[in-house]
């Protein structure tokens, strides 16, 4: 399958995102989420998405790969419309433990899909331009600026 | 040239760069009907080398060595080795197995791990299978035969060390030395931290950077696989 953006993990694990057409509103722009993980993989499909997902997205992506202390500096990623959380757990100078989780209501839910994993810098970064490339118009320096 | 080094022979400069293989599974009596499939894959230009090694690596059921490398324009590639008895897909996959390989066990099992590396490379349409080789204990014997080596002290080695003995001639080791060092030590009368095994004394060597020195005395610089 061609993702759109990829986020592999070490231990197997790993995000990926595609964009989709939303179920419900119908017909707004969505996002297809994967959480993979070795003996499973957790499809949550057509998810709306809120303005300027994408561009927030890659902008926090890029701004935790650049950040030396990204759980102290840099605010948990948040999507309302589709539920999408990502924050910082444990970081290095290489790599980054992340926590993927994806609500089904406002309310956390101890059922709710979510992920642990941990990756590299340099991939999380590799997401960033991945997003900036099916975004016309956003140049990477941006990120960088606004990681700052 | 070895099986694997053969796989690798296609691709322009396959620098080796990281090493790595599964030692905590085993099966009764494997290897009388182990099956051994490689895998060669190409990665997307800008792929990270480590972390999709390690994410390919722990997706496949059956994986138990893989190596990653970079060509000469620094493109990544992986190889996947992955192995599993062909009795245990044929019990697990009964009765369906039968019907369609009545008379080929191992064809199941190759099958079955065809299945995992398709599967896995679901996750990267960049990434692009380049060479592929089924490695049977047959096969890994006749290699050693090919290379030299008396092979009277090898044919009591299980199938996996043989695989780690091939692992050790990519990582540049001399399989001799490998052979003639079996089972303990791969530097014997050279100072060096042993790691009481042939195959980890070389890969030890090999991530340290000085397996060359230690091998035939020249300065360890180049980790490019030999025999290309």
């Amino acid at each position: 399958m061609r993702y759109d953006v990829r986020l592999p993990g070490f231990g197997g694990a790993g995000v990926f995102w595609k964009r989709a057409i939303a179920g419900e509103p119908a017909s707004l722009p969505g996002v297809d989420v994967w959480l993979v993980a070795p003996g499973s993989c957790v499809g949550v499909l057509r998810r709306p998405v809120g303005p300027g997902f994408w561009e927030r997205l890659a902008r926090y992506l890029f701004a935790i790969a650049a950040s030396a202390a990204p759980a102290r500096d840099v605010p948990a990623f948040w999507d309302a419309a589709s539920g999408l959380s990502i924050d910082v757990g444990t970081s290095d100078n290489e790599r980054l433990g992340l926590r993927v989780l994806i609500t089904e209501d406002t309310l956390i839910g101890t059922d709710d899909p979510g992920l642990d994993f941990e990756s590299s810098r340099a991939v999380v970064a590799n997401a960033a331009i991945e997003i900036r490339a099916m975004l016309p118009g956003v140049e990477l320096v941006d990120f960088a600026e606004w990681a700052r | 040239m070895s099986s694997l080094m053969t796989l690798l022979d296609g691709m322009d400069g396959p620098w080796l760069r990281t090493l790595g293989y599964r030692s905590n599974r085993s099966w009764p009596g494997e290897d009388d009907d182990l099956a051994v499939l490689a895998h060669v894959v190409r990665l997307g230009e800008d792929q990270n080398l480590q972390v999709e090694q390690d994410f390919m690596e722990a997706q496949l059921s059956f994986s138990c060595a893989s190596l990653g490398g970079t060509e000469a324009n620094g493109v990544p590639w992986v190889m996947l080795i992955q192995a599993v008895p062909a009795s245990v897909v044929w019990s697990a996959n009964a009765p369906h197995a039968e019907a369609r390989h009545a008379n080929a066990p191992h064809a199941e099992a190759l099958w079955a791990m065809l299945g995992e590396l398709v599967a896995v490379l679901e996750y990267n349409d960049e990434a692009e299978t380049i060479a592929a080789g089924e490695l049977d204990r047959g096969r890994l014997l006749g290699d050693y035969i090919l290379a030299g080596v008396d092979l009277e002290p090898v044919e009591g080695w299980s199938t996996r060390d043989l695989l780690r003995g091939e692992m050790a001639e990519v990582a540049g080791a001399d399989l001799g030395r490998v052979v003639a060092g079996y089972p303990e030590c791969a530097f014997p009368g050279r100072p060096h931290c042993c790691e009481h095994d042939v195959f980890d004394d070389v890969f030890a060597a090999w991530r340290r950077g000085d397996l060359a020195k230690l091998d035939d005395g020249t300065d360890g610089a180049d980790q490019r696989p030999t025999g290309t």
